[in-house]
């Protein structure tokens, strides 16, 4: 059956591109049971099975159509009236408008590798941290040496403030918390000059209080809730774990986004932030015994947290709280430490506290 | 003595020889829509979209572009380029950054060897983005065919490394004095391995044609605070259009510098001002800019072109590492 334009009613024409040269070799379409069938207008005739036919799938509109074969290389049909073979096309159900998933239905291959690389993101994700844990828990002597020197490297660009009163002030809390706890002894405990309001542990179970942070408590207590926090860290061995489980699916994840083009920093903050906060729940766990095993009641820290909370508009708390989101967990928990605690007495008298308060003056 | 009388002498007029024009039918709204589907789809999957997103504006542009009434077809599939992605993370990416890693951490006392590394690194880089640019070339240019006869771009990617690094040296110790000899070397290394099926381009260009305007270029580089470099890379495609040729084929490019001045600085406002949403317009534009500035002399001859055979090269799939186009 000759092919014919629906507009015309003229045998659709066209030209084969034989894929061996050039030259444009006019041809009459028609169609039979089998597939379609060219006649050259100065030469012999061909036959496309439907079987073999695909097509350009170039996202234009108003062009002819290119036809391809599956069996003969290079070769094209260009087609003017595009419309009639779609019609033909589609009567065999070979013609599929484009659409998103359709592509998605017709690119098996290519689901097969994204369901590759999303499962090598999750078990990156959820598989990685258990590696990093164990590496962690070995406690590797490099590892440990190069955590050290990062630590040196950033406390020698510190301010690092000594008033002979304050430190004393500071080691009192430090043995009231370390009674039961006599590894906590080997901590060193620094107060940097910095207006910030923050509290971090960094490599050498090393913890670190800011200016701004003694500023903005209100009693020792409070100093000692946030040292069990930063305590809970240390015995939790949280800074080389967190090294482990952040560096490499951050390195992972930096190296094939930046080359596909989507910005690394999302998939970095999102590791920092579910690792912090499983952390930040373990550290105040830990705080909590702490507290209860030093008689230091947990009233301190938990009003000195839910005060920063409320503040953590003021661009000075932001620091702590970026880092230690304030939840209705954590609340809970201060609240029972609270309300379990029996005997408590104070850390620090009077002029001890405002010794450490004034401990960078 | 009398003069001889004077006469008119009709001499036959030299058979001017067919001028094309290259037509770029695309319209800048439509694709514009496609840009905007494209850029929706990639957010939705994360970016793994932009394989087959930059498939299909590949292909509105190239089956835009029409010679002799007939368009160019893109050939290449997303899937080729994703595929290329992930042997080029998994085989490059990935294995440098562990290295990179495990050099910072087990030299981080040795400064010797950290400067080693790191310029190391930065000369691996180098050579492996001139590397991945030629692939790159090679593989559009491979997946790029005309009425059905593909074209090719043969010689290896670490042939044109080898020149780029030492080109890359010899400018360098010059002050960038050796640039139109390097320049003309690569041009001819790059041109004269394209075929278009058996049909060989062919390079004639010569320093002479580019020394000139390079010089004087570099000359008031300073002066002009940089801008006079337009002049050159203006007289530069003209030059490679002038000295190209196809077979029978001849080329001409006609463009001045102040007007590639005018284009460049255009599409930086542009971009500028539109906080990078007029990026498609530009695409359109700058396709309009180029096929209505080239023209192609003479007539094909059909017959002295066929497919070739031995087709090499063109295999390699592209590294999409974003460094030869930006966005898509």
């Amino acid at each position: 059956m000759t092919l014919a334009s629906e507009k015309s009613d003229q045998p659709v024409h066209g030209y084969l591109l034989d894929g061996k040269s050039p030259r444009k070799q006019n041809f009459a379409l028609s169609v039979n049971a089998k597939g379609i069938r060219y006649a050259l207008a100065d030469g012999p005739s061909g036959e496309w099975g439907f079987d073999s036919i695909d097509w350009e799938r170039s996202p234009l509109k108003a062009r002819p159509l290119y036809l391809k074969s599956m069996t003969v290389k290079d070769a094209w049909l260009v087609v003017s009236d595009a419309k009639a073979v779609q019609d033909v096309l589609r009567a065999q159900n070979i013609w599929a408008e484009q659409n998103f998933w359709r592509f998605y239905a017709a690119q098996k291959k290519a689901a097969a590798y994204l369901a590759c690389v999303l499962v090598f993101f999750a078990a990156l994700w959820l598989g990685w941290p258990v590696v990093a844990d164990g590496i962690a828990a070995a406690n590797p002597p490099a590892l440990r040496r190069y955590l050290d020197e990062m630590a040196g490297a950033y406390l020698s660009d510190q301010l690092i403030c000594h008033s002979p009163d304050g430190e004393k002030a500071l080691s009192e809390i430090q043995r009231r918390l370390a009674e039961k706890h006599p590894d906590l002894n080997t901590c060193n405990l620094v107060v940097i000059d910095s207006d910030s309001v923050n509290a971090f542990t960094i490599p050498g179970n090393q913890v670190v209080l800011t200016n701004g942070l003694l500023e903005n408590a209100r009693n020792g207590d409070e100093i000692a809730g946030v040292l069990a926090h930063e305590f809970g860290h240390v015995i939790n061995n949280h800074v080389m774990r967190g090294f482990l489980r952040n560096t490499v699916p951050q390195l992972a994840i930096s190296s094939v986004w930046r080359a596909v083009g989507v910005m690394p920093s999302m998939a970095n903050y999102a590791i920092d932030t579910a690792n912090s906060r499983t952390f930040e729940r373990a550290a105040d766990a830990s705080a909590v015994i702490l507290l209860k095993d030093a008689g230091i009641s947990a009233e301190g820290v938990r009003d000195f947290f839910a005060r920063l909370s409320k503040e953590t508009r003021n661009s000075r708390a932001m620091a702590f709280m970026s880092d230690h989101p304030a939840t209705e967990d954590r609340a809970a928990m201060m609240d029972e430490a609270v309300a379990e605690q029996q005997k408590t007495s104070p850390v620090l008298d009077r002029s001890q506290w405002l010794a450490l308060q004034r401990i960078c003056e | 003595m009398t003069a001889l009388p004077q006469q008119k002498v009709e001499l036959p007029k030299a058979a001017k020889p067919p001028m094309q024009l290259l037509a770029y039918a695309g319209e800048a709204s439509s694709f514009y829509v496609l840009y905007l589907k494209i850029l929706f789809l990639s957010i939705l999957t994360l970016g793994f979209y932009r394989f087959w997103g930059k498939t299909n504006l590949r292909q509105y542009e190239w089956s835009n572009v029409k010679i002799f009434r007939e368009p160019f077809l893109y050939l290449g599939t997303g899937m080729e380029l994703f595929k290329s992605f992930v042997r080029f993370v998994l085989f490059v990416i990935l294995p440098l950054a562990a290295l990179s890693a495990a050099i910072k951490f087990l030299a981080r006392d040795n400064e010797f060897v950290l400067f080693g590394a790191s310029a190391s690194a930065a000369i691996f880089f180098f050579a492996v983005v001139h590397a991945a640019k030629f692939m790159g070339l090679r593989y559009r240019i491979g997946r790029t065919s005309w009425r059905g006869i593909r074209f090719e771009l043969r010689g290896s990617a670490k042939t044109y490394m080898k020149l780029k690094i030492k080109y890359a040296i010899l400018n360098l110790l010059t002050l960038g004095l050796y640039k139109p000899f390097s320049d003309v070397a690569i041009l001819k290394f790059g041109i004269e391995k394209t075929r278009f099926g058996t049909q060989p381009f062919r390079y004639a260009g010569t320093v002479r044609d580019l020394q000139k305007a390079y010089y004087m270029a570099w000359l008031l580089l300073l002066p002009t605070l940089g801008f006079s470099i337009f002049w050159y890379k203006a007289k530069y495609m003209r030059q490679i259009a002038a000295r190209t040729t196809l077979g029978t084929l001849h080329f001409r490019f006609s463009m001045g510098g102040g007007e590639y001045l005018r284009f460049v600085v255009g599409n930086v406002l542009m971009i500028l001002f539109s906080l990078g949403l007029a990026y498609p317009y530009i695409v359109h534009r700058r396709m309009i800019f180029y096929t209505t500035r080239l023209t192609i002399h003479g007539a094909i001859n059909e017959d002295s072109i066929a497919q070739a055979g031995d087709m090499q090269g063109s295999e390699g799939a592209e590294l999409s590492l974003g460094i030869d186009d930006f966005g898509f």
